[in-house]
């Protein structure tokens, strides 16, 4: 299982602070299987900052933009982004506007753990 | 007297261990980290004594020997490259720490004292002070970065490393032992007033009017709080919009920030490419410190206060980050969050090649600096990475642009010195002045300074070293070329 990114010199902070986070999280058993076993793109956004997490079953590609199609998307301020990223629990947030899901959220919340620091 | 004399009379004075002329020394101590050319000494010697440093400067007058005095080498700007058959003088083996005065908080330190000695000597003993840091590595020259007029993290608060030394034990490039500062009176090394100012012959200087064997350099108290944060802006004008405002507080120890380059540097990308217009351009940060919580909350609270008064004049500031926070991210983070720092990724590099323009101007030009030199930087294909701190309160600022290169390759040098000269034509133009200037950037300032200065300069490097013997070429002094600029002004 690797995580790769996409056009690297390019890659915007957001899509590296993604990269090393899932990597960290991929070293554990469970996360890898979660990963492994799930297709699709998932769009995320903090601040201005966009990227895409393509997930393609051995790999994880980090993509700088928003790809289209995209199966959930996530996306909120920088600090807001970094505080979920750092393992707060993204509910209230939600609740509180500061925080826009969409797409299958199902999906998402069950990726969630792959992209918060543990 | 021919090259086996000197070396006859060098070991008479050190012994034979202290003394090398082999190859590989020689090649060693032949460059630094920069594109300056190389050039090869005749021999490299350690003193341990200042009475040894007398003696070797005395035997340089008769042989007519060339001498650069050398540390780490780590200044940037070339200014340890010696010349060609001429003597390096290695520091490195007088690292004792004399005296540490908790009272009047300094410390009596030898040259080749680093950084990393000094802390451990302040850890160990547990004396409840501390000394500023620069951005360079932990075996940095605590002396010969207070010398060469260079900077750290309490330089906001302080001004240049120069303005925190209180005195100086110094040899004359005539071999004469010479105490400036309130040790030329008082048994204390307390201050450089109110005595005529003779440490100044010797700051800037280059190590063309005499080596330094002893200083007093001034210690801070040790507080028991402290937090490094972060902030990321989108433009250089709103960064420096609000560094001039921060700078206005007398709460921060140090105010400062980098361009988004080293970001990118941190999570290992090592020729970033053009930055995604959506990402943060500066990263500034400000280090508080405080006696207890409560002193600590309070400079919080007004430095939030700050930040929400931009938001609300339409700014885009991000919420500060703990560097602590930044670690758990990446722990490359960590190098920022501990002194001395070193940033390993600035020098561990394919080539190992550093260089930078590095000067002191005004704060209020630093966004036009700093926007003029991103594009100098990206013309040269080089990515911008930039330093800035505005100084002792704000009264000027530093804008630092840094290189990173391959010193292997012909080719890349000569791009690394394009773009430094574009660079420094650029900052001049701004009123920005280069620190630790090469001689390159000497000839492109030359014409510009002041007459009465230029002469100045000359008639004292000529009254002190009547034979030319002191790290000769730095700063021009004594070439063909700046006794051409002066009698052509004349």
């Amino acid at each position: 299982m690797e995580v790769v990114l996409e056009k690297p010199e390019s890659m915007n902070l957001l899509g590296l602070i993604l990269k090393m986070i899932i990597e960290r999280n991929l070293k554990q058993g469970m996360m890898a299987d979660l990963v492994a076993n799930t297709r699709g793109n998932l769009r995320l956004g903090a601040g201005q900052m966009k990227a895409t997490l393509k997930f393609e079953g051995e790999r994880v590609v980090v993509a700088r933009d928003w790809l289209i199609p995209a199966r959930a998307k996530v996306a909120a301020s920088l600090d807001t982004f970094l505080a979920i990223g750092l393992g707060k629990n993204p509910v209230i947030p939600f609740l509180l506007g500061k925080i826009s899901l969409g797409g299958n959220l199902l999906w998402l919340l069950k990726l969630m753990p792959v992209f918060q620091v543990k | 007297m021919n090259a086996d004399e000197i070396k006859k009379r060098l070991v008479a004075i050190l012994g034979p261990e202290r003394v090398n002329t082999d190859d590989a020394t020689l090649e060693k101590y032949s460059k630094d980290m920069t594109e300056a050319p190389e050039a090869r000494p005749g021999f490299v010697v350690f003193p341990q004594t200042t009475e040894e440093v007398a003696a070797i400067v005395k035997l340089a007058n008769e042989a007519k020997l060339p001498l650069t005095p050398r540390v780490a080498g780590t200044n940037l700007g070339g200014l340890t490259i010696p010349s060609p058959g001429g003597c390096v003088i290695d520091l490195t083996q007088m690292n004792r720490v004399l005296e540490v005065n908790p009272s009047e908080r300094y410390a009596i330190i030898e040259p080749g004292v680093t950084f990393e000695g000094i802390k451990k000597h302040l850890d160990e003993n547990r004396y409840d002070l501390v000394i500023g840091y620069p951005l360079s590595p932990p075996w940095t020259s605590v002396v010969a970065n207070c010398l060469l007029d260079g900077l750290g993290n309490l330089s906001f608060r302080y001004g240049t490393m120069a303005e925190w030394i209180n005195g100086i034990e110094a040899v004359l490039p005539t071999g004469e032992v010479i105490r400036a500062g309130s040790c030329a009176l008082s048994p204390l090394w307390f201050n450089r007033a109110p005595m005529p100012d003779l440490v100044g012959l010797f700051v800037s200087w280059q190590g063309t009017t005499g080596i330094v064997t002893k200083m007093a350099v001034q210690l801070w108290p040790r507080r028991a709080e402290r937090l490094r944060t972060f902030i990321m802006f989108y433009t250089w004008k709103e960064a420096f919009e609000m560094l001039a405002r921060f700078a206005r507080y007398n709460i921060y120890d140090d105010i400062g920030g980098l361009s988004w380059v080293t970001s990118k540097l941190l999570f290992k990308i090592e020729k970033p490419g053009p930055k995604d217009p959506n990402e943060p351009i500066f990263f500034l940060y400000l280090d508080i410190s405080a006696e207890d919580k409560e002193e600590l909350h309070l400079k919080i609270k007004m430095m939030n206060r700050e930040l929400e008064r931009g938001r609300d004049q339409g700014m885009q500031i991000e919420s500060p980050m703990d560097v602590r926070t930044l670690t758990s991210i990446n722990p490359d983070f960590e190098k920022f969050a501990e002194f001395p720092t070193y940033l390993d990724f600035l020098i561990e590099t394919k080539g190992q090649g550093l260089t930078w323009v590095g000067t002191y101007g005004p704060v209020n030009r630093l966004a036009e600096g700093a926007e003029k030199c991103e594009k100098i930087m990206w013309a040269h294909g080089f990515p911008p990475t930039l330093v800035i701190r505005p100084m002792k309160g704000g009264h000027y600022a530093v804008l630092r642009c840094i290189t990173i290169f391959d010193r292997s390759d012909p080719e890349d040098r000569k791009r690394a010195a394009a773009v430094n000269a574009a660079l420094c034509d650029q900052v001049l133009e701004l009123g920005y002045i280069p620190y630790k200037a090469p001689a390159w950037a000497v000839r492109k300032f030359l014409p510009r300074l002041d007459q009465g200065y230029l002469h100045t300069l000359q008639r004292i490097k000529d009254l002190l070293d009547p034979n030319g013997i002191m790290n000769p070429g730095k700063w021009l002094l004594g070439t063909e070329e700046l006794k051409q600029a002066l009698k052509t002004r004349e």
